[in-house]
């Protein structure tokens, strides 16, 4: 049983997770991508600057919190 | 009413987000034009983002469309986010567009992740927290 825990581990940390515990939801539901790519994503801040999200983590942790709109 | 609802909690725990030394973003993806006016209604004063072409969404898998814009529990959550105060104002970006949250650390590993299964599905504050407490405890 531990060697099947440590293989899902290495599997989802493969995926660039590394916590299951913090997926919610009992299915991966990451759709496969990876943070790299993620972090070329580019947003837009208050000054309608183009800003590259792995910025956010250079430094410190970031907590991205995606909303669906400003309404 | 439920983004509101939502960065409003976020302000309200500004303080625990600074206690831990992490960078909180939120990213919406109508135009920044509308930062201000949402930054004072939620009261939220930190990192405010816009991703109008919804790449970010779409790479993290959120969910888009009608199927997800509803549903009995979604009714029952804006019934709650009434009650707090947290009105509908003129939509500003994707209303089909659901979303989420991630915890990622300096060396780029993903430590939460939180997918919106329903309008008004929100992550829960204190494991975003934790997520971050356990990410700085390696």
């Amino acid at each position: 049983m531990l060697e099947g825990l440590k293989e899902k581990k290495q599997q989802l940390a493969s995926r660039g997770i590394q916590n299951d515990k913090n997926i919610n939801g009992t299915k991966m539901e990451t759709n496969n991508f990876s943070v790299e790519d993620l972090g070329e994503s580019v947003v837009l801040n208050d000054r309608n600057e183009h800003v590259k999200l792995s910025t956010l983590w250079q430094v410190k942790s970031a907590v991205l919190v995606f909303v669906r709109h400003f309404g | 009413m439920f983004c509101r609802q939502q960065v409003a909690e976020l302000a309200e725990n500004s303080h625990n987000f600074n206690n831990i030394n992490v960078n909180l973003a939120v990213i919406g993806s109508g135009d920044t034009r509308h930062f201000k006016d949402f930054k004072k209604i939620t009261g939220y004063g930190g990192l405010l983002f816009s991703d109008p072409s919804l790449a970010a969404f779409s790479l993290l898998g959120f969910s888009k469309g009608l199927a997800g814009f509803m549903s009995i529990r979604s009714v029952f959550k804006a019934g709650s986010a009434l009650k707090q105060g947290h009105r509908q104002g003129s939509v500003q970006g994707s209303a089909m567009q659901l979303g989420g949250a991630v915890v990622i650390d300096v060396s780029g590993a993903m430590r939460y992740f939180f997918a919106g299964r329903k309008a008004g599905d929100h992550p829960k504050i204190n494991e975003l927290i934790s997520a971050v407490d356990d990410s700085q405890s390696l």
